[in-house]
């Protein structure tokens, strides 16, 4: 039960910024690696404003970096660049920029947020922090959202067909240019919704989301582009390896074994019988990208 | 073939650019070795970008108030001690160029600074290459001894011999020992298993974890199930404030456990106020020490630096650190390295830090006193308990 | 002013520098080589292979290590770094090898260089006996100035060594065709993979010695040159100068190494935003890097091919021809539940010209595919000049005498058509005269093949494929997108390629005006079987196809 829970709540801080990236990938193809500064936008509004409630800040991060992601999109992520590459390479400077500015600003000091909810509750006899098992479960809500919105409404058949087929989809009248500013946007508002959650688990300095790029990059690449119901069952499976290892070895132990299997199972989804399996499975042809 | 022209071109162009622009400065084919005249210079390597800025700013602008207080009483040898400032970023590789880029295009007399423990080693080595002495102004020692390099924290056994018992005393004997997974923690640990044998003690648990970990509820698990009365953490930067708020959710941080380390720091007390207030802490200085001279350079710190919060350990290492390495410049009446060195080695000074302090020959470890402080809510590490000289006088590798 | 003359006037450019410059200046400008020599062989990865290595600082710490270990432990450094070069290169040929088999290599191969990478920091981290844990090892070095001539001369022999073979030579354009276009590279007998994951080992190796340089002249290995941090710095220093190009990669990193060194101590966390800011505009205004600024003054495409590429050295065609131009039997193929092929014959006789139609969704276009070898069967056997050739690649089958044109059209777009042209014939058993038709294409240097309007990138791709010399051609819709006029002139040139060289051709087509004017046979393909087999008439009058065409019996 314990480790479920600690699954639950790793899942949610994992699942937010990876869905993010995932929404972002699926309509703009470009990797997000300023997502983890994201994280450290959503925290740090959450640590500095301590005169209104928890809730109050949270929503208030999540208003106030909407201007910021979307001027990043519109200055920066608008121009017709030569590749995905290079785009994601411009992601990565907003990150060391948003970093640097953090430290300039607020110093490299940490700082910690007060949980909003104290104590423990018991839950099917494992007691467990109250405020932990609340964060895992808006997290999971939300992430559900997204995948309901995402399969069920009309934007997120848009935003499937873009991530299927960009030129067909603009030929089909979606407006490609909105879709990938909404989709930036509400990408980046994930992680900034997961930092500022998971402040008070988390220690707030501008280096945070740094390191928890690498689980998330893991999750987004495991994940089957535009499929984000993948990307949150990647991000699952990240959190759940990463527990259950941390839960049998020692934590220096369990990160060896982590990289060991996340390398052996990219190896292993690029052999052609497990891919055939899957597609099997799946029952979807993933389409040959063309050259 | 014109675009392969131009591009060859500006190549040549950005070479001959590049040379003017890392350039201006003479040959290095005429460059003369050492010279030892004119005023002493002292090379600051610290860490003023990257994730252990903080500590790197407050190093500096102690040190610098130290070299500003002995020039207005004189200087070293009839001259203002000059310095220069360089930020490796908390980054080895870049501290072993900066190092040797003082000592040889600076010629400084002296090295002085650094935070981490991989920093610290790249610059020794440095000094013990260039003989040229190299002062540190942060905690704990990794149990070997470089003959350049002098520590002004206090070393692990100084910090671990009053604590341990105090704490097995008060809480009891189940000691459970957690740290970040890299060479400083894991020298602490053997030091800390030793002390506490020695106290009647058990080891019950010990945990490592990478640094940078962010959830840390599989290892607070397994510390909560040894049930320990005492937990020692080595667990430094970010994760020192994120362990330790897991920890209290988990309710692993009970007032019956007792609880030391680098969170108690007065580094993190504004992330980790809550969870520190009241427990006891084993330092060298605080800003709380009731001695004029320490009294002065607080307030002198708190002016000229606009800060507020309780002050970093390392403030008043460095700043009466520097103080004692210039007394030993001023005693050898030369601005040699080698000469320098030899006087630390026989120095004795007397600062807040305590009376008649003086490195032991076997170690390099400053022999001085040690204060048990009480940290008070809003961040006052009031002195609750003058622990006087403690002694570490352990031999250790490397120095004859 | 030949490459080498301008190599040898920078060269001595930088000799000079010890002459004139601080000896602090030199020994910055010792790391600026190694970084660029590090960066340079991420370009050979990254840039002339095409394959985004992020965590090429795995082979760069291999190097250092390499270095470190000798000087702490005394052990020969020969071994140790000829020990670190194998195990650089061995792991990017497992790594390639890993990444290519998938069918989107970015994703696995991003993964696993970021895994071996952290991985390995790790194990530096961990084996404190061996690698002094997170303090890691200093090493020693020489004094300033033999430092830099040493680090000076390693780089030029290694640039010099790697321009030589991997970059100026054919095989240098066959990375050009393989990484920009692996589908025309393997028609054009190359094998993308194969050359792709020589030119990832050759920079993994580069990367290497670039750190075996480095040990020295940082006097510190610690497990963080194994780190993410390294790697994205690379890749920034590389973005920055400029990829596929031999200074780019050197101007990146020593800018920015010489910076940290000049200004990051006065401009502190400044200087890094400042850095930050300076990468993302530059990304934006010149995603070509420093290097690229210059291009724009530059005549013709952004690519071309070394000059040794117009050199081809063509194979002894030495395949007897026996038995028929192609004869496939009991093909099938399925994706997931749905039967494409359930069991296919087919013989095509040489030098006749076969006409593949049926409905859609009838498996015309995986049947070519099984034949070209980009699919392979789930049972069956095909056979090409009487040679076994189920389980051949694609480039073995163009060995072969097969040469194919896709539904739309292939080329290397960047490329002028001439260079392509020039590529086609690079790997070709001998050399074909094109008729004169195709001279506009053969002597078309200054624009790129992707501006051509479609009519002529169709000619441009036959006139590829038939530089190649093929026996057997398999075209999917020829004319499709086509005009009337432009589709009349294909099928007479495809009649003339069929008489003139005797060449059989297996077409794919719709357009029934077509099929009557070109096929000697048609072959109707329904449901994943050969309903039928003859002449136009034979077929039309065809009671088995008149019910799968319009449902009457």
């Amino acid at each position: 039960m314990d480790v479920l829970l600690a699954i639950l709540t790793l899942f949610g801080l994992y699942g937010l910024t990876t869905l993010g990236m995932a929404v972002i990938f699926a309509a703009t193809r470009v990797v997000n690696l300023a997502q983890g500064d994201l994280i450290m936008v959503g925290a740090y509004t959450a640590a500095v404003l301590t005169g209104p409630a928890f809730g109050w800040r949270v929503t208030l991060a999540l208003v106030a970096s909407a201007p910021l992601l979307l001027l990043i999109e519109r200055l920066l992520l608008r121009r017709p660049l030569a590749d995905g590459l290079a785009t994601m390479l411009v992601t990565w400077g907003v990150g060391m920029a948003l970093r640097q500015a953090a430290e300039l600003w607020f110093t490299s000091t940490s700082r910690s947020v007060d949980a909003p909810v104290g104590g423990t509750v018991t839950v099917l006899g494992t007691p467990y922090p109250a405020y932990r098992l609340v964060c895992g479960l808006i997290a999971v809500a939300v992430i559900g959202l997204v995948l309901l919105a995402a399969y069920r409404t009309d934007w997120g058949l848009t935003l499937r067909a873009v991530a299927d087929n960009p030129a067909m989809a603009a030929l089909l009248g979606t407006d490609p240019r909105r879709l990938r500013t909404i989709a930036f946007i509400l990408g980046g508002l994930l992680a900034v919704l997961a930092g500022a959650l998971y402040s008070p688990l988390l220690a707030v300095n501008p280096t945070m989301g740094f390191g928890l790029l690498v689980p998330v990059f893991f999750g987004l690449l495991l994940s089957r582009p535009g499929a984000l119901g993948t990307a949150a069952g990647a991000a699952l499976a990240i959190a759940a390896l990463s527990v259950l290892l941390r839960t049998w070895l020692t934590d220096v132990l369990a990160e060896v074994f982590f990289y060991l299997i996340v390398v052996a199972v990219a190896a292993l989804r690029s052999r052609p019988w497990i891919r055939r399996y899957m597609s099997w499975l799946t029952r979807v042809r993933v389409p040959a990208r063309a050259s | 073939m014109a675009h392969t022209r131009s591009r060859a071109g500006t190549g040549i162009l950005t070479a001959a650019a590049l040379l003017v622009v890392t350039g201006c400065g003479g040959s290095a084919i005429s460059d003369t070795g050492s010279d030892s005249d004119g005023p002493l210079k002292i090379g600051l390597i610290v860490p003023l970008t990257g994730p252990v800025s903080s500590t790197g700013k407050a190093l500096r602008n102690a040190f610098e108030l130290g070299v500003e207080k002995v020039n207005e009483d004189g200087g070293v040898n009839g001259a203002d001690v000059e310095f220069v400032v360089v930020d490796d970023g908390g980054d080895p590789a870049t501290s072993t160029q900066l190092a040797r880029r003082l000592v040889q295009r600076e010629k400084v007399s002296m090295l002085f600074g650094t935070i981490t423990g991989d920093t610290a080693e790249a610059v020794t080595k440095v000094a013990d290459d260039a003989k040229v002495p190299f002062g540190t102004a942060i905690l704990g020692d990794t149990g070997q001894c470089h003959p350049y390099a002098w520590g002004f924290g206090e070393s692990t056994r100084q910090l671990l011999t009053p604590t341990i018992p105090a704490l097995l005393e008060k809480y009891g004997k189940r000691v459970a020992v957690v740290g970040s997974d890299y060479n400083f923690p894991h020298y602490y640990l053997r030091v800390a298993k030793e002390q506490v044998k020695r106290a009647g003690g058990s080891v019950v648990a010990e945990e490592f974890s990478p640094i940078g970990q962010t959830d840390w509820q599989p290892v607070i698990k397994r510390l909560k199930a040894a049930k320990p009365d005492v937990l020692l953490a080595m667990v430094v930067g970010s994760d020192a404030v994120s362990f330790s708020q897991q920890a209290k959710q988990f309710g692993l941080l009970s007032p019956q456990l007792g609880y030391d380390g680098a969170p108690l720091d007065s580094d993190y007390y504004p992330a980790l106020n809550a969870l520190v207030n009241g427990r006891t802490h084993t330092v060298r200085w605080t800003d709380r020490l009731d001695d004029p001279d320490s009294r002065a350079f607080v307030a002198d710190y708190r002016k000229a630096y606009k800060f507020k919060g309780p002050m970093p350990e390392v403030a008043g290492n460095a700043y009466f650190g520097i103080q004692f390495f210039l007394a030993a410049a001023e005693k050898a009446e030369s601005a040699d390295g080698e000469a320098i060195n030899t006087e630390i080695g026989r120095l004795t000074f007397d600062s807040p830090l305590g009376e008649n302090t003086r490195f032991a020959a076997a170690n390099h470890i400053l022999q001085a006193d040690m204060f048990q402080a009480t940290i008070k809510p809003g961040g006052a590490y009031e002195v609750s308990r003058e622990l006087g000289r403690v002694a570490d006088t352990t031999p250790m590798p490397g120095c004859s | 002013m030949g490459p080498a003359v301008r190599f040898a006037l920078l060269l001595v450019l930088l000799a000079a520098a010890p002459f004139g410059l601080s000896a602090f200046a030199v020994a910055t400008l010792t790391l600026g080589l190694c970084n660029g020599l590090f960066a340079y062989g991420l370009d050979l990865s990254w840039g002339r292979a095409g394959l985004l290595s992020v965590g090429h600082a795995s082979f760069f710490g291999l190097g250092a290590y390499a270095v470190a270990l000798s000087q702490e432990h005394g052990w020969p450094l020969a071994v140790l770094l000829a020990a670190a070069l194998a195990a650089a290169v061995g792991i990017a040929v497992l790594v390639v090898r890993i990444g290519l088999a998938s069918r989107v290599p970015d994703a696995p191969l991003i993964l696993l260089t970021i895994g071996v990478g952290l991985l390995l920091q790790h194990a530096a981290n961990s084996l404190t006996d061996l690698t002094g844990g997170t303090n890691g090892l200093s090493v020693s070095g020489r004094g300033v100035v033999s430092a830099y001539y040493l680090t000076l001369v390693v780089v030029a022999a290694v640039v010099a060594v790697t321009s030589v073979t991997v970059v100026r030579s054919r095989f240098g354009a066959r990375l050009i065709a393989a990484s920009r276009n692996p589908e025309r590279a393997a028609q054009a007998g190359i094998d993308p993979v194969r050359v792709r994951t020589a030119a990832f080992a050759v920079g993994a190796a580069v990367s290497a010695v670039a750190g075996a340089l480095y040990a020295p002249a940082a006097g510190l290995v610690s497990p963080q040159v194994f780190g993410l941090a390294l790697s994205t710095s690379v890749l920034v220093w590389l973005a920055l100068g400029g990829r596929e190009s031999t200074v780019g990669p050197f101007l990146g990193a020593i800018l920015i190494t010489a910076g940290a060194q000049m200004l990051g101590s006065t401009w502190q966390g400044w200087y890094v935003l400042a850095l930050a800011a300076l990468f993302v505009l530059v990304v934006q205004v010149a995603p070509a890097g420093l290097a690229g600024l210059a291009r724009p003054w530059a005549r013709g495409p952004a690519v071309k091919l070394p000059p040794a590429a117009a050199a081809p050295r063509h194979r002894a065609d030495d395949t007897a021809r026996e038995g028929a131009a192609l004869a496939l039997t009991g093909i099938r193929k399925s994706f997931g539940p749905v039967d494409v092929l359930c069991g296919v014959d087919l013989t095509v006789e040489d030098g006749r010209t076969v006409c593949l139609i049926g409905p859609n969704g009838a498996g015309k276009s995986t049947l070519l595919a099984v034949v070209a070898g980009q699919l392979a069967p789930d049972a069956g056997e095909v056979r090409i000049f009487g040679a076994e050739a189920t389980a051949l690649p694609v480039q073995d089958r163009v060995r072969l005498g097969v040469g194919r044109m896709f539904q739309i059209p292939s080329v290397l777009t960047a490329l002028s058509p001439a260079d392509n042209i020039r590529l086609a014939r690079l790997d070709a058993p001998r050399h074909v005269e094109l008729p004169a038709e195709y001279d506009d294409l053969a002597g078309d240097e200054t624009r790129e093949a992707g501006a051509l309007p479609l009519a002529d990138r169709r000619r441009l791709e036959l006139a590829m494929v038939l530089a190649g010399a093929p026996r057997l051609m398999l075209l999917d819709e020829p004319a499709a997108g086509l005009g009337p006029d432009d589709a009349r002139a294909l099928v007479h040139e495809l009649k003339q390629v069929s008489r003139r060289t005797g060449c059989a051709l297996v077409v794919v087509e719709h357009d029934m005006a077509i099929v009557r004017e070109l096929a000697d046979d048609v072959v109707v393909l329904h449901e994943g079987q050969v309903i039928a087999h003859g002449s136009m008439d034979e077929i039309a009058a065809d009671p088995a196809v008149r019910q799968a065409y319009l449902g009457v019996s």
